[in-house]
């Protein structure tokens, strides 16, 4: 285990990188290492980070899981930063091979928790990305236990690991087994039928993006 | 032009099926005074009265000039000028026992045999009914008059039989012609309605995105940086706010106009890489106006292309060319680098698999092709068809013209034998001639009937052919070799039989064949009335109503295929364009909603944190809360209403974090959702830190979940009768029947 980690950030918003810098600096084992403002500018110097936090939109247009295995081939860990909650996006990061998928409004001592967990190299899951993970229509046909559904539907209304754990008479590293299995059964979900998969990443964004008109 | 709607009234298809319709109507005219002007040299005409002649000249007169200036004049001034001809026309039948000279006349006028006029100008001043009910009148008329006041002949009679054959032809054809008009007008008024709602559709959907990713990009961060209380250097906060002011401001002006013109958006892509540009075709109607989710993937896939391209084969020389086909819009980025082997893309080359292919796919139409070996270049085409999805159907007339047609076959049957009947009773000794005659009209007929396709095979048209032709020959070679008859409109009446053969031809799509065969009777009856000794007005009356029947039919087809692509292609040119104007309208709209909204809501706080002064702990709080609120406009779906918006945006003003989710993919019933509202309402009151609402996807044993600072309740309402509910605790007015299951963990 590293005694320091290196975190970087991609994000067009050179303010939101100035804020991460001041969490990251006053954290323990972590130390800023550089910010830019797109992921081909980071990646085109020699590798400068352990861990790279990664804007979920950036504003040049480019894809977030091409943005993340362009930083995976460098050799950073990601951990994915959003400003809202959008499922189309953080399903498509979370195919990608991301560590979580954390909003930047999370409150202040919880956002350094998780760029901590995740400089230790391990499993960030939050709320929105299990709630994410639990509508997705491609995994309704993976071959999930009941169990690990369980799980995910729990963590995705909102309960921790601890509050999962005690719900189901199970400990807390066998709620955290689970949420590592579905993450990587998930990633190899996104690897193959590409085609299909952006079919209904289409359908669901459509569907998200309409979403606000309900009322 | 304006798309035709319905309410419109008539429509362009119709419009143009009516004009053809009183131009046939004029040429029927043409045609029969054209032979009857032999009668008039004859002077066999004379003696009726100058009203009576006025009365017919004018309902030619009449006729001609609709037809002639049938182009020029509103559908209404077609209309009453054909129903004046169709009244003159009556009155003509009506007045003509009244015109009737004393000593009886020889011939019926020439006025009354011209029933296909007459029947054509009906069709467009009142429809099939008042054609049929002319063509009828007429025939009917004829008989009786010849009856009455002479020129009860064989001629005469057949005369009669076949003109209302050539006359209950045109009421089926030319109704057949309205109707597809008609239905063509109507499915391209329901596809324009259609294509604009979709239009409108997708121009709101693109507009909500813009405006969703600006208020992400923007507003968001600034709402979020300004809601901390890390140390962030003011005035570049307040900068920062000042910009997202005019991003959000700027909105409606800038991001909804119609969409740009492909061309120049590839063009600015390609120069923005540096590459060169060229386009080759012109683009039509349909390619012209290629919509934001085109543009969208074709100017993604070729940026992503051009990066792919730059990064592997930085030295190459690249271009971009945009060629527009009949067919396709493509897009070929092409340069001379190393190339690779396209079977070796993997995932490695996830931006060649997803970001052209998979884009290029997932749009309608669209696809993506890469062709390239080690060492000889790249070229990326991408594709995307032209041909409108929406392609307007040619609605199916067939039952409207099978039912014509059988009405026309009982018509063709009881008029030939009748003809025949009575040749038989006028040349005494000639019925097995004349049964002869009408047994291989009636066979060839019933042959043509029996095809089991539309389109009758090469075999049975040949068969059908050989027949008409062949029974005609032999039957005038044995009229006039065995029975010694003379050359008349009586005596070669199966000749029109045999027209009508090669029309049925005609109507079932063998338009070519019944020409030729046309042309065949035609010298077949020239040379029987040549060697018969036949006088040359007797020989060009009876050639001319096969000619007449034969070209009608072929012509009428002719003119309802070719206004069936016609209409197609304006109707597509209208579409385009009301399409077009939709998706402006409604994006603009769309957009200039949302920036009232955000007017209303955000950009008040924005200019406050553009001041640059240190804010409260109360204005942070409002800041939190201004941005928890945007967001739930974004994933809170139907949870993002009141009751529960109001307690919701107390709670983050006290700081607490809530996360609202609405999974439910799809409408949820206000009766469950009242309920469910004020349920969350009512816990989320008491939150200190943490609150997740969620709306469950369909399915699932429960509607919605809670967790407020760690303990989390299900809301499975809908499946418990209101007597087993029991509210945990006095329920506000109005929640309806609820029960929640309640475990807590300490958190």
């Amino acid at each position: 285990m590293r005694a320091t980690t290196r975190v970087a950030i991609v994000d067009d918003h050179e303010l939101v990188a100035l804020a991460v810098q001041n969490l990251v600096d006053e954290a323990d084992g972590l130390v800023f290492a550089r910010h830019a403002t797109s992921v081909a500018g980071l990646v085109r110097r020699m590798r400068d980070a352990d861990l790279v936090l990664l804007d979920l939109i950036l504003r040049d247009g480019t894809d977030p899981a091409e943005n993340v295995r362009l930083i995976r081939d460098w050799g950073a860990d990601v951990l994915v930063l959003t400003s809202g909650e959008d499922p189309f996006l953080v399903r498509n990061a979370s195919r990608a091979e991301v560590l979580g998928i954390v909003r930047k409004s999370t409150p202040r001592q919880a956002l350094v928790e998780a760029v901590q967990t995740a400089a230790r190299g391990e499993l960030v899951p939050t709320t929105e990305w299990a709630s994410a993970l639990d509508t997705d229509p491609l995994l309704a046909a993976a071959p999930l236990t009941f169990r690990e559904r369980e799980v995910l539907s729990l963590y995705a209304s909102g309960l921790g690991a601890r509050g999962v754990a005690e719900r189901l008479f199970i400990s807390e590293n066998t709620v955290n087994d689970h949420l590592r299995r579905i993450r990587s059964l998930y990633h190899r979900l996104g690897r193959s039928a590409a085609t299909k998969v952006e079919l209904y990443q289409r359908g669901i964004e459509d569907g998200y993006v309409q979403a606000p008109g309900r009322d | 032009m304006t798309s035709t709607g319905r309410s419109e009234g008539i429509g362009t298809a119709e419009r143009s099926a009516r004009r053809i319709l009183v131009i046939d109507s004029a040429l029927l005219i043409v045609i029969v005074l054209a032979v009857h002007v032999t009668f008039l040299f004859k002077g066999g005409q004379g003696q009726f009265p100058l009203w009576s002649l006025m009365i017919a000249w004018l309902a030619a007169f009449v006729t001609i000039v609709a037809g002639v200036i049938a182009r020029r004049v509103s559908d209404l001034t077609l209309r009453l000028l054909a129903l004046t001809a169709v009244a003159l026309y009556w009155m003509t039948l009506a007045t003509f026992p009244a015109a009737v000279p004393a000593q009886g006349i020889e011939r019926i006028p020439w006025t009354l045999s011209a029933t296909g006029a007459a029947a054509a100008a009906a069709l467009v001043a009142g429809g099939r009914t008042l054609a049929w009910a002319t063509v009828i009148a007429g025939t009917t008329a004829g008989m009786v008059f010849r009856t009455l006041y002479g020129g009860l002949d064989l001629d005469g009679v057949v005369n009669d039989l076949q003109a209302l054959l050539t006359g209950a032809l045109i009421c089926v054809i030319g109704g057949h012609m309205l109707a597809v008009g008609r239905g063509l007008d109507g499915e391209a008024a329901a596809a324009a309605a259609s294509a604009s709602r979709e239009s409108a559709e997708s121009g709101r959907l693109a507009a909500r995105t813009k405006a969703a990713t600006l208020v992400h990009d923007e507003v968001l961060a600034t709402l979020v940086l300004a809601s901390t209380d890390l140390p962030i250097p003011r005035e570049r906060l307040a900068a920062q706010a000042r910009a997202a002011v005019s991003t959000v401001t700027s909105l409606a002006d800038g991001q909804a106009h119609e969409p740009v013109v492909l061309r120049a958006a590839l063009a600015e892509e390609a120069r923005l890489h540096c590459v060169s540009f060229s386009v080759r075709g012109e683009s039509g109607p349909a390619s012209g106006a290629t919509f934001a989710e085109t543009h969208e993937a074709l100017i993604g896939a070729m940026r992503q292309a051009l990066r792919n391209s730059i990064q592997h084969a930085p030295d190459a020389a690249r271009s971009v060319v945009l060629i527009h086909t009949d067919s396709e819009i493509r897009v070929e980025i092409s340069d001379n680098g190393p190339g690779f082997d396209p079977d070796r893309i993997n995932d490695d080359r996830l931006g060649i698999r997803q970001s052209i292919i998979g884009r290029m796919n997932r749009l309608p139409g669209g696809s993506a092709e890469i062709d390239s070996a080690p060492g000889r270049g790249t070229v990326i085409r991408l594709r995307v068809a032209v041909a409108p999805e929406r392609e307007i159907g040619l609605p199916d007339n067939r039952v409207s013209l099978r039912v014509g047609v059988t009405v026309l076959g009982y018509i063709y049957v009881i008029t030939q034998a009748a003809c025949a009947l009575l040749s038989a009773i006028a040349v005494p000794g000639s019925w097995p001639l004349q049964l002869a005659m009408l047994a291989t009209a009636l066979g060839a007929a019933e042959i043509l009937r029996a095809a089991p396709h539309r389109v009758p095979s090469l075999g049975r048209t040949a068969v059908v052919v050989s027949l008409a032709g062949g029974g005609l020959i032999a039957g005038v070679i044995a009229s006039h070799a065995l029975y010694g008859m003379a050359f008349s409109y009586g005596t070669m009446w199966f000749a029109v039989g045999a027209a009508f053969l090669l029309v049925s031809l005609a109507l079932r799509g063998r338009s070519g064949v019944a020409l030729a065969g046309t042309a065949v009777i035609v010298a077949v009856l020239v040379t029987a009335g040549v060697l018969g000794g036949a006088p040359a007005v007797q020989i060009v009356q009876v050639g001319v109503r096969p000619v007449v029947l034969v070209g009608l039919a072929v012509a009428l087809l002719l003119v309802v295929d070719r206004m069936q692509r016609r209409i197609t292609l304006l109707h597509r040119e209208a579409l385009v364009s009301a399409q077009k104007q939709s998706w402006t309208l409604a994006a603009r709209s769309e957009l200039t909603g949302r920036v009232a909204e955000l007017a209303r809501t955000v950009i008040p706080l924005l200019r406050r944190i553009g001041r640059g002064t240190e804010p409260t702990d109360a204005e942070r709080s409002e800041y939190a809360s201004c941005e928890g609120d945007l967001r739930d406009g974004l994933r809170a779906g139907s949870l993002a209403r009141d009751p529960l918006r109001t307690v919701v945006a107390a709670a983050r003003e006290r700081g607490v974090d809530v996360l609202l989710l609405d999974d439910h993919d799809g409408f949820v019933d206000e009766a469950v959702m009242a309920p469910i509202l004020a349920w969350m309402a009512d816990a989320i009151g008491a939150a200190e830190t943490r609150v997740v609402g969620r709306l469950l996807p369909a399915g699932r044993p429960a509607q919605a979940s809670l967790t407020v600072d760690g303990t989390q309740t299900e809301f499975t309402g809908a499946r418990v009768t209101a007597a087993q509910a029991q509210p945990l605790r006095p329920q506000p007015a109005g929640s309806g029947p609820a029960r929640a299951e309640t475990v807590s963990f300490p958190s």
